[in-house]
């Protein structure tokens, strides 16, 4: 991990995933009590992101890019959603290896 | 799983059905309730003398059913030794990003075809019949398909599969001459009593009524005529609400059973000795 890089957002590997482009249905394999997450619209695009490589700053800056706007007009909607995926254990935050 | 394994036209599912070891069934089911999942109410053909194949559950926070089955209908041999069968030679398919345990080629050939081949009436399942034979003729070798006829015997399903082996031009496995073999042929009559339940709605009920004791038989006719209020109001959705509607739908139903009891009882004349 290097200063410009931070810890990396990974998809948990106890998740089943359905869905493609707007609309992406999630499930924690090991809390099937809870039901199944549906994102859609800017959440699916948010975990379709989500790709084991890019850290925070580089998934505002990825999203900022796809449409047209400005890292900053985004970062603190990213920020929680991203937050709110790590709390609910789907998605992992995890330091590259690098070399 | 069919839609991956290319043999039916892909098509969405309603419900998932799923097989489960039968020595885990009733854990399977109370797991499942622990979490939320719930039975509910499905079709009135619940009769004493064929046992459910399987439990249809709900979630309310899913938007599809999950039916568990202890055997699939067609599958004559005991539920352990399907399952086994099933098992012992299972494969995955890639679902959600995970890979998930199901039949290989072979086990949901024969899965699906008496799927297809228990309806016969029905429109859609005569076409998925088709097209599994023409894709399964397509894509098998003369040594797969014999495995194909041996896997079905071993289920139980060397005749109840009989027509789809046929047209796949397989030799039919040796018929099973131990004790079990008078199980099988009486297994082997249900089947078909199913079968054609669908050309003869009262069929089942009819069959009920004949194999129960006499002192049984009045109320058993009593409920085969009415039916419980749930099992009428399912039959019959758009029935008022109340007695008075009650009262409608069952005289209802009364027309429309009783004109199909004769050719029923033809058929039960024709293909049941006294038992």
């Amino acid at each position: 991990v290097t200063a410009e890089h931070g810890p990396v957002y990974r998809l948990s590997k106890d998740v089943a995933v359905v869905g493609e482009g707007d609309r992406i249905v999630v499930l924690d394999l090991t809390r099937l009590d809870r039901p199944p997450m549906a994102l859609e619209g800017t959440a699916a695009r948010i975990w379709q992101a989500i790709d084991g490589e890019r850290d925070q700053e580089q998934v505002i800056a990825h999203l900022a890019g796809a449409y047209g706007t400005t890292s900053e007009q985004i970062a603190g909607d990213v920020r929680i959603f991203l937050g709110q995926l790590v709390d609910l254990s789907l998605v992992d935050l995890t330091l590259l290896e690098l070399g | 799983v069919l839609n991956a394994q290319l043999l039916r036209v892909p098509r969405g599912s309603q419900d998932v059905d799923v097989l489960v070891d039968p020595t885990g069934f009733d854990a399977m089911i109370d797991e499942l309730s622990a979490i939320g999942w719930y039975p509910y109410f499905q079709a009135p053909t619940a009769m004493q003398w064929m046992p459910a194949h399987a439990v249809s559950l709900k979630h309310a926070a899913w938007p599809c059913a999950l039916d568990v089955h202890r055997f699939f209908p067609g599958c004559l041999a005991p539920p352990q030794q399907v399952f086994d069968e099933l098992w012992v030679r299972r494969s995955s398919v890639r679902l959600g990003g995970r890979d998930v345990p199901c039949p290989d080629v072979a086990g949901s050939a024969v899965v699906a075809g008496l799927h297809g081949l228990r309806a016969p009436d029905s429109w859609r399942e005569k076409a998925e019949l088709v097209y599994l034979t023409s894709e399964l003729g397509r894509r098998l070798d003369e040594a797969e398909r014999a495995d194909l006829a041996a896997l079905a015997s071993r289920m139980g399903a060397r005749d109840t599969l009989g027509p789809m082996l046929e047209a796949l031009g397989v030799a039919p496995e040796p018929a099973s001459t131990g004790p079990e073999a008078q199980g099988s042929a009486d297994a082997l009559a249900d089947w078909h009593l199913r079968r054609a339940s669908g050309r003869y709605p009262t069929l089942m009920r009819l069959e009920e009524v004949r194999r129960t004791s006499w002192r049984r038989v009045p109320g058993v006719l009593w409920h085969a005529l009415l039916l419980t209020e749930d099992e009428i109001r399912y039959t019959t959705p758009d029935m008022p609400a109340g007695r008075w509607g009650l009262a409608r739908g069952r005289l209802k139903r009364i027309r429309r059973v009783l004109p199909q009891i004769p050719g029923a009882a033809l058929y039960l004349a024709k293909n049941r000795g006294a038992r």
